[in-house]
């Protein structure tokens, strides 16, 4: 067997994972079910009584999916990164430490499995939860509301497919848009993974509050040198904007960035967990 | 089988090793003792590659022990002081992890958990185990995962009187010439009688590195004896019946290895010991 990367020991790593914690990780999914189901139930609720008058009532359908569409993104990403940051859970004490890190298989395996956990598997468990969610939304609204229509989320009105006459129900105006907010996304739960092998307790809280600091910090920096540099912002724009002239591109650019990043943050995750010691020593 | 060649290693200010050097071998049972602090559990770490030093090398049959391979990881397994057992029944347990383990033998497991008394455990909860329990069922699985090095950190500690007696019938049946284990104990007594060979941790320094046999060539073992000469011995001890001491062995006569007694002589005096240690290695 390959001694860095062997499929067959990366599915072992994976089962040993899943079955010896389907609990904790059972208790996760009814609760990311329960919080979506909660709110997507409220908010229906909350549109069908508010519109029982309305004559479009395809209209009020369509108003609905996108705003349910639109906390179904929120969620997405909050839980996201909530999940991402127990990445190292394996490791959060000394006991546990001694026993994933003796585990006979690879850094990159046992890294890999969780990676794929925490983002993968997140994402088929979400969406999941999201129709089982939905499902029951359409039962209550249909029978609470029987009169007005009533429909399973439609995820085609995500991102709209040309980008002129942006309406008609759709969350986004483009699909580039769209890998935007994705690559702002995995960029975010990245920076949730890498703080995760920094902080194993109280990850998320810890990671956050760094998040928050940082980025403040990096707003008045360039606030600051944007303004000692260019008197005001319009001059500073009026510099940027022939550098990249279109839209797209400027969002491609961006996509690029993020997702640059992103790589360079599991990477940098990936190689604090190949120095973790059984004991902090730093 | 572990080459320990010159590592350095700290934790934040202490400096613990400095140019320590230390070669286990094959086929034997070796015993490490040392005071609180010495440096015994962060040596056990190091050799399976849970700590990583600063310098020097620390290799299993010549691979890297601080990569921590699949093909290291699966030839060593630490038996820690504390661990973490999943809750999780012990059937399931077996059967997640010891795919890990190509040597692993379930008929081994099987006696293992018999000797122990804990043969009826199949579908009960790892989590609902006593402490003690969880120690037997752990060591029963590390044993019969076969790997060619075992080392154990306090394996007594937490066991029941019975238990104890039956961890020395354990290790002894499942002691192999291709198999080297390698404890790290207080409870000198409990393993007394199975130690092959002695590595004494003080300040980071090896005091002794010898074979029981070597040791009782060298030194003598006057146990319970009610006369002895101060200046000759090594190191005295009040008994229950007389006093225990420790003597250069000069006219080669036998005795019974007390480890208790080895282990306060070597700190007493533990430059004539090295002196004693060294003089043959000249010879030769």
């Amino acid at each position: 067997m390959n001694n860095v990367f062997d499929f067959k020991r990366l599915l072992l790593v994976l089962n040993k994972d899943i079955q010896e914690n389907w609990k904790r990780y059972a208790l996760q999914f009814v609760t990311m079910f329960g919080v979506i189901a909660v709110m997507i139930i409220f908010m229906a609720d909350d549109k069908y009584s508010k519109n029982t008058m309305a004559s479009d009532h395809h209209g009020v359908f369509m108003w609905l999916n996108k705003d349910l569409l639109t906390a179904a993104c929120w969620l997405f990403m909050m839980f996201g990164i909530v999940i991402a940051s127990t990445l190292m859970d394996p490791m959060n004490n000394k006991t546990k430490r001694i026993s994933y890190l003796t585990v006979p298989a690879s850094n990159v395996e046992k890294v890999f499995s969780r990676w794929l956990l925490v983002t993968v598997g997140y994402g088929i468990a979400f969406f999941v939860a999201l129709w089982m969610a939905d499902a029951i939304r359409v039962a209550v609204c249909s029978f609470n509301y029987p009169n007005m229509e009533v429909g399973f989320l439609d995820f085609g009105k995500i991102a709209q497919k040309q980008t002129n006459n942006f309406g008609d129900g759709y969350v986004l105006p483009s699909f580039a848009v769209f890998y935007l907010l994705l690559s702002m996304y995995f960029l975010l739960q990245s920076i949730f993974i890498l703080g995760a092998t920094f902080w194993e307790k109280a990850s998320f809280v810890k990671t956050f509050s760094v998040v928050v600091v940082l980025v403040i910090v990096f707003v008045l920096l360039c606030r600051w040198t944007i303004l000692l540099s260019y008197h005001d912002f319009d001059e500073f724009e009026k510099v940027l904007k022939p550098l990249v002239q279109s839209l797209d591109t400027r969002i491609g650019l961006m996509s690029l960035f993020f997702s640059v990043i992103t790589l360079f943050n599991w990477t940098l995750a990936f190689l604090r967990f190949r120095e973790s010691e059984v004991i902090k020593r730093f | 089988m572990i080459e320990i060649e010159k590592i350095a290693f700290k934790y934040k200010k202490k400096q613990v090793f400095t140019d320590f050097s230390l070669t286990i071998e094959k086929g034997k049972i070796y015993g490490l003792l040392g005071k609180n602090g010495a440096g015994k559990s962060t040596l056990l770490y190091l050799m399976n590659g849970l700590l990583i030093p600063s310098k020097g090398k620390l290799a299993y049959l010549g691979q890297n022990v601080s990569g921590r391979s699949p093909r290291v990881l699966e030839n060593i397994f630490i038996v820690p002081e504390e661990f973490n057992l999943p809750n999780v029944s012990l059937k399931k347990y077996v059967k997640l992890n010891s795919t890990f383990y190509p040597k692993f033998s379930r008929q081994q497991l099987t006696d293992n958990l018999k000797h122990f008394e804990l043969d009826a455990l199949g579908d009960i909860n790892l989590g609902a185990l006593s402490m003690g329990q969880k120690k037997k069922v752990f060591m029963s699985f590390a044993l019969a995962a076969n790997t060619p090095l075992l080392i154990m950190d306090e394996p007594t500690n937490g066991l029941d009187i019975p238990g104890k007696s039956q961890f020395k019938k354990f290790i002894a049946s499942n002691m192999s010439d291709e198999r080297t284990m390698l404890i790290s104990t207080h409870q000198v007594q409990d393993i007394e009688k199975l130690i092959e060979h002695v590595l004494i941790l003080e300040n980071s320094r090896l005091l002794l590195d010898a074979s029981s046999d070597e040791i009782c060539q060298k030194l003598y073992f006057a146990n319970g004896v009610s006369q002895i000469d101060p200046k000759e011995a090594l190191y005295v001890s009040p008994a229950l019946q007389g006093y225990n001491a420790l003597l250069p062995n000069l006219s080669e006569e036998e005795s019974t290895l007390n480890l208790e007694t080895l282990f306060n002589g070597v700190l007493a005096n533990p430059e004539k010991v090295a002196a004693l240690f060294a003089k043959e290695e000249s010879l030769v």
